[in-house]
């Protein structure tokens, strides 16, 4: 007990002022299971007010981020042991880290559950408790740089014949990362290619690492390998630096949150731009123009890093992520129809494919963005776009499985159908 | 608890060709998710269940019921589990049942009311019930709570002054009895009829059901429920701006009227609660005290605190009264509601607060009260937060129950925290009962839970035994505790869950413990 001003206070300080501790945080939670539902001011619907996918298809509370909250004391307390539970590997690795939970938790509590999460990942794996379902994936990424299980010889092949420099041989202070989706999904190049296109327009003096570009790390991070993370790390900034490079523009938004809030923990001082970002810019200063008209309707998802996952945590203040560039471009698309869905911004829905469960749980993963697919479909719109490679993946794969007729495409895609 | 025995694997092996693998749990990572809230000190919440299930229907829970009368073991029930503490384990065998798979809801849009099932959150059944222009009330514990529990425990919802205390609001309802019977109420009784009555077969059932803060479990499993449903003057969905923490709700004022003024005394402000009351004005009436105000607009502890000590709501809120009036039948009634406050606020010596206050606290606050999460924003500023002492009885009552009340928290701080003579006052049906309630933060650690649960459960039970005010604490004192101070109410509840349970296997310990009940007294 503290007194000040006559008042009885609580004598811990992190009651006073927050700041991140393990323990203390998981030891926070109150089970009130806002982590669980989107916003209540914003449920606009009973059909979509959930937030969690895990919560949503496991339905079991050790699948929420209460529940993991709940595991994670009683391991930190040593009240439960690895080997107490078969269930344990797949509480914390069925989880899509798409922060819903996280950003709902924040609209009334000094808390960061997702940290939690991350931390208890990062220890598990370090304590040797490796999902088997991961291994296939992060031994492909150690011998060929990415998270695809392809060949890295053939990373690159997505930029031939485009003429973008090398560097590897030259200097520009702009690199283009065009992520491991983007670099080995072919149905996929058209985005990667646009946007080297929109730079190119610019007047934007910039290059590629080609098939000397690697992974980021971000994905494995997620998954608990934090050594994964600092060995991409480390690789990239020195290449960068041998480059010359002082600004890195990806259209990847897994990517994007890596460069942009991992790696200044590594160092990095690089500036970190996504497309959508630069694309706004250019409309704004008025450098580029729409001349085509483009009459469609269409819903904007919000990609988890990209949005809500690009923050910096300060207590009371708003949970900001690019929510308004993509929107900015699309309304400035002449004949363009955006209708938002229930779930948008920080409390969008995730598409399915990250922290992991893409890798290790297909039918959780598909469940996910099957829901996205559904609730896109109740707004009417013709099209579906979004602003990251593995969310359009998902959502193509989960409309082909549905045998839907929802278009699915990049906001660059968008955007060359108006130029 | 014998996990793994002869006895856990037969109820396992049977819960599973009940409702299949993949709906059972006995893992212990996920049994600790099921151990654990904020509001309850977690050296009361003692033991582990023994079995996570998940039920798809009514159909479902009463074979389960059956299994465990069948092999006498345990029982709970959750919706959001919010407060856990009155459902969780504290014997061997103990199976929680879990509805998430329950969530069905149906809007009768004609009648006016709802069918929804335990895992239906207030929020659900608001944003559907806004849709075609109806209305149902939120209470503290928040809009991502049950429903379905909260209708049938203690539904303090932010309109009750004019749509009544929650449980009011119940028509038919179906209802799994410890026996495994399906017992079916009101119009439900009738074959071929729906939900829309709720008195009957015979004496009204309902009594028994929910008393006044219902009976957690301990007389059987709610599993369907029909809700009033009311007018909704307002947009078909909630008007917000801004992205979390940092949003805005602000109604349309044609419409909707807030009003927040203040009175020197405690005693001006329930006076003016009272002929609000009489003049049936206002569709929300509180009286909050500074902490609430704090509590709900505070977007981190440090400004929680930073402003708690620089006073700034003790000084602009105290005794301050908050009414929201709506215009059900038109823009009209509003104006009309608004002259007689006006009228009423001259009567009675009341003054607005400051528009630089209203403007501080209203647009990002007041919405709260049409559709939030209000208790969990309560454990923010120290892990925890209490409610030290709580009454429904007349306005009258509720005065005298805080008078007595004070002393007793004010002799646990610390370590309870500052608070400030909190004196929260809601007038329920209009102003025919009301509710006086003191709620306190508190620095979640078991050194002081220790001193403050024991302390002033002990106090509070006294205390009414000695002033006669029915004040009562949810979740810490089952009746055979307590029901002594309130007219022998236990010897009665225990008659009844001899009827309904005689294996006491329904919660059998949070509501009531049989085993320290002599049954000669009953």
């Amino acid at each position: 007990m503290v007194l000040e001003g006559g008042k009885v206070l609580p004598k811990d300080d992190w009651h006073r002022k927050y700041y991140w501790d393990l323990r203390k945080v998981a030891w926070q939670c109150a089970r009130c299971s806002v982590c669980k539902w989107v916003d209540s001011w914003e449920v606009k619907s009973a059909r979509f007010a959930k937030i969690c996918p895990s919560s949503l298809y496991y339905l079991f509370d050790a699948y929420s981020c209460q529940g993991r909250m709940d595991v994670s004391l009683a391991l930190i307390d040593d009240k439960l042991k690895y080997e107490d539970s078969p269930a344990l590997l797949d509480i914390y690795n069925k989880c899509n880290m798409c922060g819903g939970c996280d950003a709902m938790c924040k609209r009334v509590q000094d808390m960061e559950p997702l940290r939690v999460i991350q931390e208890m990942r990062t220890r598990l794996v370090s304590d040797g408790q490796l999902l088997p379902a991961h291994m296939p994936v992060m031994d492909s990424l150690r011998k060929e740089d990415n998270m695809m299980m392809k060949p890295k010889a053939d990373r690159g092949k997505w930029a031939a014949g485009l003429g973008i420099k090398d560097l590897t041989q030259e200097k520009a202070a702009v690199v283009f990362h065009a992520g491991c989706n983007l670099s080995f999904d072919e149905e996929l190049w058209k985005v990667a290619r646009g946007a080297v296109a929109v730079l190119q327009s610019a007047g934007v003096d910039f290059g590629i690492m080609g098939k000397d570009e690697t992974c980021c790390g971000g994905r494995a991070y997620e998954m608990g390998y934090q050594g994964e993370l600092t060995k991409y790390a480390e690789n990239n900034l020195e290449a960068w630096k041998n480059a010359g490079v002082k600004t890195v523009v990806t259209a990847c938004s897994d990517g994007y949150y890596t460069f942009k809030h991992l790696y200044p923990e590594l160092g990095s001082t690089v500036e970190v731009i996504h497309i959508v970002e630069f694309i706004d810019r250019l409309i704004k200063e008025g450098k580029l123009k729409f001349t085509k008209n483009v009459p469609m309707t269409v819903t904007y998802h919000d990609p988890c890093h990209l949005g809500r996952r690009d923050h910096v945590y300060v207590p009371g203040e708003a949970i900001m992520g690019i929510y308004d560039a993509p929107r900015d471009i699309i309304n400035s698309i002449p004949g363009v129809e955006l209708i938002e869905m229930y779930r948008i911004k920080e409390y969008a829905w995730c598409c399915g494919a990250g922290g992991g469960v893409k890798e290790a749980y297909p039918d959780f993963n598909m469940f996910t963005a099957r829901e996205r697919i559904e609730e896109a479909k109740a707004t009417g719109a013709e099209a579906l776009v979004t602003a990251c490679p593995w969310c359009e993946r998902n959502f193509i794969d989960a409309v082909n499985s549905g045998g839907d007729r929802l278009k699915v495409m990049d906001i660059i895609e968008l955007v060359q159908q108006a130029i | 608890m014998p996990l793994g025995d002869e006895k856990h694997k037969l109820i396992y092996d049977e819960l599973v060709n009940i409702l299949g693998k993949e709906y059972v749990s006995v893992d212990p990572a996920v049994i600790e998710a099921y151990n654990r809230e904020s509001q309850t000190p977690a050296f009361l919440i003692k033991g582990k269940p023994e079995f996570i299930v998940l039920p798809e229907s009514t159909e479902d829970v009463q074979q389960i019921v059956k299994l465990a009368e069948r092999y006498r073991f345990p029982y709970s029930v959750i919706g959001s589990g919010l407060l856990l503490a009155v459902v969780s384990a504290a014997k061997p065998y103990w199976c929680i049942i879990d509805s998430k798979r329950m969530d069905g809801l149906e809007i009768d849009e004609k009648n006016m009311y709802a069918v929804i099932e335990p895992y239906v959150t207030h929020a659900q059944l608001q944003a559907e019930a806004m849709k075609v222009g109806l209305y149902n009330g939120v209470p503290e514990a928040g809009a991502q709570s049950s429903a379905l529990a909260n209708h049938i425990f203690a539904g303090m919802h932010g309109t009750g002054f004019r749509t009544g205390y929650a449980s009011r609001n119940v028509l038919g309802l179906e209802w799994v009895l410890p026996s495994g019977d399906i017992f079916r109420t009101g119009s439900l009784s009738n074959s071929g009829y729906d939900y829309f009555w709720g008195e009957g077969p015979g004496p009204d059932a309902r009594g028994i059901l929910r008393g006044l803060i219902g009976h957690r479990g301990a007389f059987g499993i709610i599993t369907k429920v029909a809700v009033k449903l009311y007018p909704w003057p307002g947009p078909s969905v909630l008007p917000t701006e801004g992205v979390a923490p940092l949003k805005k709700s602000e109604m349309p004022r044609e419409r909707f009227r807030w009003y927040l003024f203040t009175y020197p005394t405690f005693d001006g402000a329930i006076e003016a609660m009272r002929e609000i009351s009489k003049s049936e004005i206002g569709t929300m009436v509180h009286r909050w005290p500074p902490i609430y105000y704090n509590w709900w607009w505070a977007k981190s502890k440090e400004e929680y605190w930073n402003t708690w000590v620089d006073e700034y709501w003790q000084k602009n809120v105290n005794n301050c009264v908050a009414v929201c009036t709506w215009g059900f039948a038109s823009e009209t009634q509003v104006e009309y509601e608004e002259k007689v406050l006006i009228q009423i606020i001259a009567d009675t010596g009341g003054k607005m607060i400051p528009e630089e206050v209203y403007q501080r606290w209203v647009p990002y606050t007041a919405g709260n009260w049409f559709r939030d999460t209000n208790g969990n924003r309560m454990a923010r500023p120290a892990g925890g937060y209490y409610i030290s002492d709580m009454a429904i009885d007349s306005l009258d009552d509720c005065i005298r129950n805080f008078e007595a009340g004070w002393p007793i928290l004010d002799k646990y701080t610390p370590p309870l925290l500052d608070s400030q003579h909190p004196a929260w006052v809601v007038p329920y049906d209009f102003g025919h009962c009301a509710l006086s309630e003191m709620d306190v933060p508190r620095e979640k650690e078991d050194e002081a839970d220790l001193i403050v649960i024991g302390g002033i459960l002990n106090d509070v039970i006294g205390k009414s035994m000695e002033s006669g005010v029915p004040a009562f604490l949810l979740s810490t004192s089952p009746y055979d505790r307590s029901g002594s101070a309130f007219a022998n109410i236990h010897l009665l509840v225990a008659r009844l869950k001899h009827a309904l349970d005689p294996y006491n296997l329904a919660n059998p310990t949070r509501f009531i413990s049989m085993d320290k009940m002599d049954e000669s007294e009953f």
